[in-house]
């Protein structure tokens, strides 16, 4: 129920943007695993693919 | 009091503003100018027709033209006569985009263009099998079709239309045009059209002379 | 030859044929079949399009059946997955009729341009993504749907890494681009996804400010940041590829000339001049056809531009642009429904007209996507043709 609860945040802006960095596991290279800015850029760009399809 | 040449000027140049500021005018003195102001309208369009085939608009200004002509009947509907703006019977038509296609936007504006031309146009929407075109036409007695189509597979599913007319001893008496991005010649020819067209100008004119020859 | 050889000659064919100075030895042949090559080796759209393992066999079937000097697409369809993944696709997929057709949706209505302008990352996050994926809409995506969108994505990233990997080393066909950065122009991007067709026609006549105000916008992300790592990139093509931009343009297609000159030509122009600056070739394919705008192109310099004509006629645009090296030619009608002979004259007539002195490339005029755009036995005797002419 907490899970559900904290994924209702996913659809907001730019709560959902952290929390999804933060959450996902990314496929960046080990120099950029903990560093937020590209977990973020990486989420945001996703996003973006999504949104073009 | 509406200048009738004013208002077919401002639907030419699109001026959206102006064209609905003065049909609003129209109905506000009772509607009684309405069937003028929708021929004023379908002038207008004409002139957007000539502004497309002289190279200053384009397909963009064509898509903008057919939502204000919609408007313009939408603001005088309530006032024309028996939906025809009051300027007598008019022929009919079949328009639809040809099975295995969802396109519309071309099938759109041609159907903008056939209304101002004075067509009753019935759409049949998109991905329109052969029988149900041929049924439509039968039921309504309609002996002018049009048939659109963007995908190169189009061109399959108009011989088969051009070929389920056939088979149901109905084709000398259809007149069928095709239209859309893979047409031309050598496929008006492949599917077995009477005409073809590249822009619905002239589409608008070869139905016309159908529909005279009638 | 050794297969690295021969796939750095091939480059070279596309290259030389590119920079209208140097004739190449022979006259190269690219692949632009797309969903067709699926149902060519027998498989349903939807099952190869799916699974990377079979679409693997697809393209390898496609290039032991035709032999091409490049291809095109290789799969690029198959990231129809990543969105699936979101449970909701806007192509859909028709295996009985054999084709793909994509659902024109707009996700910003006219009236939320200016929104839009002040924070696309927040207007694509929260509106954009609702109007394209119920579980957005209805609040219920999880954090393990994302996941599975973001794995479905690497996978998709991988089979491109394998597939371009695999035709490299064991068919011996160079890369077909290989960009150093890519600007996508604000105005496309709102006529592929943001308004469509219909909506960007109306917001062009209806509140041009706030059109403005959204193409900027987007400039700001996704055009601009591009450029600049174009910009950035060492001066010199990357001679492994057969070119080293793709320039699709889409939106075009509605503009009237007014129209182009204000919100396309100046980003198109930025382009072009940054790539002949880095001596980069660009392969331009404007859907349609193009034809009222090809003065804008007079003087770009040799080299930079490989035009792809859909709808016009490529011994016009040889005449009315020597400037501009050509890529086509072989209209999707003849090998449809032509016989071999036709199509084998057209060959010969393209490679006698276009290729004497080099400046031609050889490929479909449009994307080959369904069954009966093409005989087989056509496109084979058009490649055979092509390996006899040239030796």
């Amino acid at each position: 129920m907490e899970e559900k609860n904290k994924d209702a945040v996913i659809t907001s802006y730019p709560e959902g943007l952290e929390y999804l960095a933060e959450h996902l596991r990314l496929p960046l290279p080990p120099a950029l695993a903990d560093n937020m800015e590209a977990r973020k850029n990486f989420v945001f760009n996703l996003i973006g693919t999504l949104v073009r399809q | 009091m509406v200048n009738f040449e004013e208002l077919a000027q401002a639907m030419g140049e699109l001026d959206e503003d102006t064209v609905k500021e003065m049909l609003e005018e129209v109905m506000a003195d009772g509607g009684s100018q309405a069937a003028q102001a929708m021929e004023a309208c379908q002038k207008g369009m004409d002139i957007v027709g000539s502004q497309f085939e002289s190279g200053e608009y384009f397909v963009g200004d064509l898509i903008f033209a057919g939502e204000l002509m919609t408007d313009a009947v939408g603001i005088l509907k309530d006032a024309l006569v028996s939906g025809d703006g009051g300027s007598g019977p008019k022929a009919k038509m079949i328009l639809c985009t040809v099975k295995d296609d969802l396109h519309d936007i071309g099938k759109n504006i041609v159907r903008s263009m056939l209304e101002a031309g004075g067509f009753e146009v019935m759409d049949l929407g998109i991905d329109v099998p052969p029988e149900k075109i041929v049924s439509a036409a039968r039921e309504n007695n309609i002996s002018i079709v049009g048939l659109s189509g963007v995908l190169t597979l189009a061109i399959d599913s108009m011989k088969s239309t051009v070929e389920a007319f056939e088979a149901a001893g109905m084709r000398e008496n259809t007149k069928i045009i095709i239209g859309g991005a893979p047409i031309n010649e050598s496929a008006c020819a492949h599917v077995g059209a009477d005409a073809w067209a590249i822009n619905p100008q002239d589409t608008v004119r070869i139905c016309s002379d159908w529909a005279a020859a009638v | 030859m050794t297969n690295e050889e021969l796939r750095l000659y091939r480059a070279k064919l596309f290259r030389d044929a590119s920079s209208l100075e140097q004739k190449p030895e022979k006259i190269p042949h690219m692949s632009f079949f797309v969903t067709w090559k699926i149902l060519d080796a027998g498989y349903k759209l939807s099952e190869a399009m799916n699974d990377y393992d079979i679409m693997e066999k697809v393209v390898r079937r496609h290039q032991e059946e035709y032999g091409f000097d490049c291809i095109l697409e290789m799969g690029a369809r198959n990231a129809i997955r990543i969105p699936m993944a979101l449970g909701n696709c806007s192509y859909y997929v028709n295996d009985e009729a054999g084709t793909v057709n994509y659902v024109d949706k707009s996700i910003c209505e006219h009236g939320e341009l200016r929104e839009l302008a002040a924070d696309v990352k927040k207007f694509f996050w929260e509106k954009g993504m609702a109007r394209k994926y119920d579980k957005w809409a209805n609040g219920t995506v999880t954090l393990e749907d994302m996941q599975r969108v973001v794995d479905e994505q690497t996978a998709f990233m991988q089979y491109m890494g394998k597939i371009t990997q695999i035709m490299q080393d064991e068919y011996a066909l160079p890369p077909y681009a290989a960009p150093k950065g890519y600007g996508y122009i604000g105005l496309d991007f709102m006529f592929n996804t943001v308004r469509g067709i219909r909506g960007l026609s109306i917001d062009m006549r209806k509140d041009k400010g706030a059109l403005q105000e959204a193409c900027a916008a987007l400039n700001e992300i996704y055009y601009k940041p591009g450029i600049e790592a174009l910009r950035a990139a060492p001066v010199g093509p990357a001679m492994h590829a057969a070119f080293d931009y793709d320039l699709t343009l889409l939106c075009h297609t509605i503009l009237n000339n007014k129209q182009f000159a204000e919100y396309l030509w100046p980003y198109m122009k930025e382009t072009l001049d940054v790539l002949a600056e880095k001596k980069m070739t660009v392969r331009l394919f404007m859907e349609g056809s193009c034809k009222r705008f090809w003065e804008y192109f007079k003087d770009v310099p040799k080299g930079v531009i490989v035009m792809h004509p859909e709808q016009d006629d490529v011994f016009e645009l040889r005449r009315e642009l020597p400037n501009v090296a050509i890529l086509g030619g072989m209209p999707v009608s003849l090998l449809g429904t032509g016989t071999k002979e036709q199509c084998v004259d057209r060959v010969k007539q393209l490679f006698e007209e276009l290729g004497k002195d080099g400046g031609f490339m050889l490929t479909q005029d449009k994307m080959v996507s369904f069954r009966n755009d093409a005989n087989p036995e056509n496109v084979k005797a058009v490649c055979d043709f092509v390996r006899e002419y040239n030796g």
